[in-house]
């Protein structure tokens, strides 16, 4: 006589097993997912460092303080650009990271605004002609999206705009104070080089005619 | 949502395949004995077939068979053209006419079964041919008194162009997957290509259903309904002509598959039902399953396909020239790293035992296993085509199209 109930339960337990097979895979893929994130925003951290040295070093020892080359400038900005695709495409592929992914998330805004300032200080301070566009979004919102489309365009197209991407409603004291110093309450909104401000979409041909 | 349906795709693909795999390597008594030969009518339901008709009688002539135990009836089904003349040239064969007006086959075989006077009788479609030893080998399956269906394997003999290869590839996989049906007694299918039936069973249950375009289908359910054994024996072997145009493959799948849904919704009481053992219990919940999959690939591809248009579109729109930027190609890296694994890695799986299911079948046939492009075919873009025909099938079920035979 088959027991035809057993041969059910095996095929359940063995379908059971790879799928957890499957999620002790991306377990361990997460880790390497995590891992590339966080050797991206060192990697960040350290060439932002590396300048400040830098300059600190001119400083105290006399000399000019603008000093940057244009493709220091764009490597820097590149990876923060990259690190921030990294975090999109990864976090939802997360299983039980939560918490790790809003760390990450948190350390990279707080890098952004780091690293923007510090573009906009060199644009003001020294006679650099790059633009920086500081973009302001909502997750799941498709104007944001639409906006963000035009954005990774007009970064491919031109190569001296440097693109600063922060959620607006991530729970972050610094953006805060970035949003109440930009008086912003609506997604999508850009700061163009400190001084214009847009809300809602901007197309591609405005945005470049301001960027000229 | 999307990773949901996936999970559940894959479950029941996984689940669905370690289930068959165990009946493979299940132990059963064969319990057929030798030389066993009742008397068989066998009838050959023909509409305009003069080009088959003659090749289908020769075969039926040439079975290893006593003479005296066959009796050969064509009905000839409204044919205009010189398929009655033909058959008629055979001097064995009794040639009548159907006047019924049913849709399609089944009224032709009601007719021919007015004529069938022998205990067993056997249908054969007028495009089909037997191999001359396949009628004793389903024959002995009817020593069991509870046998009231035997069928045979199918093999496609015109497998010329690619339409037709890929359809000899599901021809073997159907082969053993009712193999392994017949083995755990859930088979529930008489296909037209040679299927003998026990005549007084079939009588009682008032013969085939005329308004059924499935018709083999549903006189196999209706066995099952009333606790018949419906038995394989593939050794049986038999050759058809698959359909060979696109127009033509795609009548025969939305009759077939219109025939699924119209045959499983009026045998719903099968399911889970305790009474009709393991073809209430796993059967027919896993035909219920195989539809649920259908529907949820449907809607699972149709969303991708719908979100992928959407946002090209508004990149085309919002971009215009300038799209060509935000296209770049991948490094190997960043594809695996993109993969989400958790869903990936039991649809891998459930791809690797579908091949390897799909080797046995090949051993099974007797068919040599080896990569060609109609198995490429078969395993990519096949199963939209099915697919498709699946939904048009579903859609005219719905909207209660007039059925065409």
């Amino acid at each position: 006589m088959v027991n035809y109930k057993r041969i059910i339960f095996v095929s359940l337990f063995i379908t059971i097993l790879i799928f957890l097979a499957g999620l002790l895979l991306g377990l361990s893929l997460d880790d390497t997912r995590v891992n590339d994130i966080i050797t991206n925003l060192n990697q960040n951290e350290l060439n932002r460092e590396s300048y400040l040295v830098e300059q600190d070093f001119i400083k105290n020892l006399g000399g000019g303080t603008c000093y940057l080359s244009d493709q220091r400038i764009n490597t820097l900005s590149g990876e923060l650009t990259k690190l921030g695709q990294l975090i999109t495409r990864y976090e939802p592929k997360g299983i039980l990271r939560e918490d790790e992914y809003e760390y990450l998330k948190r350390k990279y805004f707080l890098l952004e605004i780091k690293t923007y300032t510090f573009f906009t200080t060199l644009r003001k301070e020294c006679d650099y002609n790059f633009n920086t566009v500081l973009f302001f979004y909502d997750i799941n919102h498709q104007e944001s999206l639409n906006q963000g489309y035009i954005l990774d365009s007009l970064v491919e197209s031109k190569k001296d705009v440097h693109v600063f991407s922060l959620d607006r409603n991530f729970e972050e004291s610094s953006l805060e104070t970035v949003k109440f110093h930009y008086n912003i309450s609506y997604s999508p909104s850009l700061i163009i080089n400190d001084k214009i401000r847009k809300e809602g979409l901007a197309s591609l041909e405005e945005l470049k005619e301001i960027l000229k | 949502m999307r990773e949901i349906i996936l999970w559940i795709l894959s479950f029941v693909s996984l689940f669905v395949s370690l289930f068959w795999l165990q009946i493979i390597y299940l132990k059963k008594k064969n319990s057929l004995l030798k030389e066993y030969y009742p008397a068989v009518s066998i009838l050959i339901p023909a509409h305009n077939e003069e080009k088959n008709i003659a090749n289908s009688i020769k075969s039926i002539l040439n079975l290893e068979y006593p003479k005296n135990r066959l009796k050969v009836i064509v009905i000839n089904d409204s044919s205009t053209d010189k398929t009655k003349e033909i058959a008629s040239k055979f001097k064995e064969v009794l040639v009548i006419d159907n006047k019924h007006k049913g849709i399609g086959k089944a009224s032709a075989l009601n007719q021919g079964l007015k004529f069938v006077n022998t205990e067993l009788f056997a249908v054969l479609d007028s495009d089909s041919e037997v191999k001359p030893d396949s009628l004793k080998k389903l024959v002995l399956l009817f020593r069991d008194k509870k046998t009231a269906a035997a069928i045979s394997q199918i093999k496609i003999k015109n497998s010329k162009n690619i339409l037709t290869k890929i359809q000899r590839i599901e021809y073997i996989l159907a082969a053993f997957i009712r193999k392994l049906m017949s083995k755990i007694d859930t088979l529930h299918i008489t296909p037209g290509v040679l299927s003998v039936y026990r005549a007084s069973i079939v009588k009682k249950l008032k013969n085939f259903d005329e308004n059924n375009i499935t018709e083999d289908l549903e006189i196999a359910m209706r066995l099952r309904y009333y606790h018949y054994n419906v038995k394989m024996n593939d050794e049986a072997i038999t050759y058809t002509n698959a359909p060979s145009t696109f127009k033509d493959l795609w009548n025969q799948r939305i009759r077939w598959f219109r025939g699924f849904i119209q045959n499983n919704l009026k045998y719903k009481k099968l399911f889970m039902s305790k009474k009709h053992g393991l073809m209430g219990k796993i059967q027919y919940p896993l035909n219920a399953i195989t539809f649920l999959t259908i529907l949820l690939t449907f809607f699972l591809i149709s969303y991708e396909l719908i979100r992928t248009l959407y946002q090209f579109i508004t990149k085309l729109i919002l971009l215009k020239k300038d799209i060509f930027y935000t296209f770049k190609i991948p490094t190997l890296r960043e594809i695996l790293l993109n993969i989400d694994i958790k869903y990936i890695f039991p649809l891998i799986i459930a791809f690797l035992l579908s091949l390897f299911l799909l080797s046995l079948a090949y051993k099974n046939s007797k068919e040599r296993w080896v990569l060609t492009p109609e198995l490429l075919i078969y395993f990519s873009i096949y199963p939209i085509l099915r697919l498709v025909h699946w939904i048009v099938a579903i859609y005219k079920e719905t909207t209660k199209v007039k059925r065409k035979w």
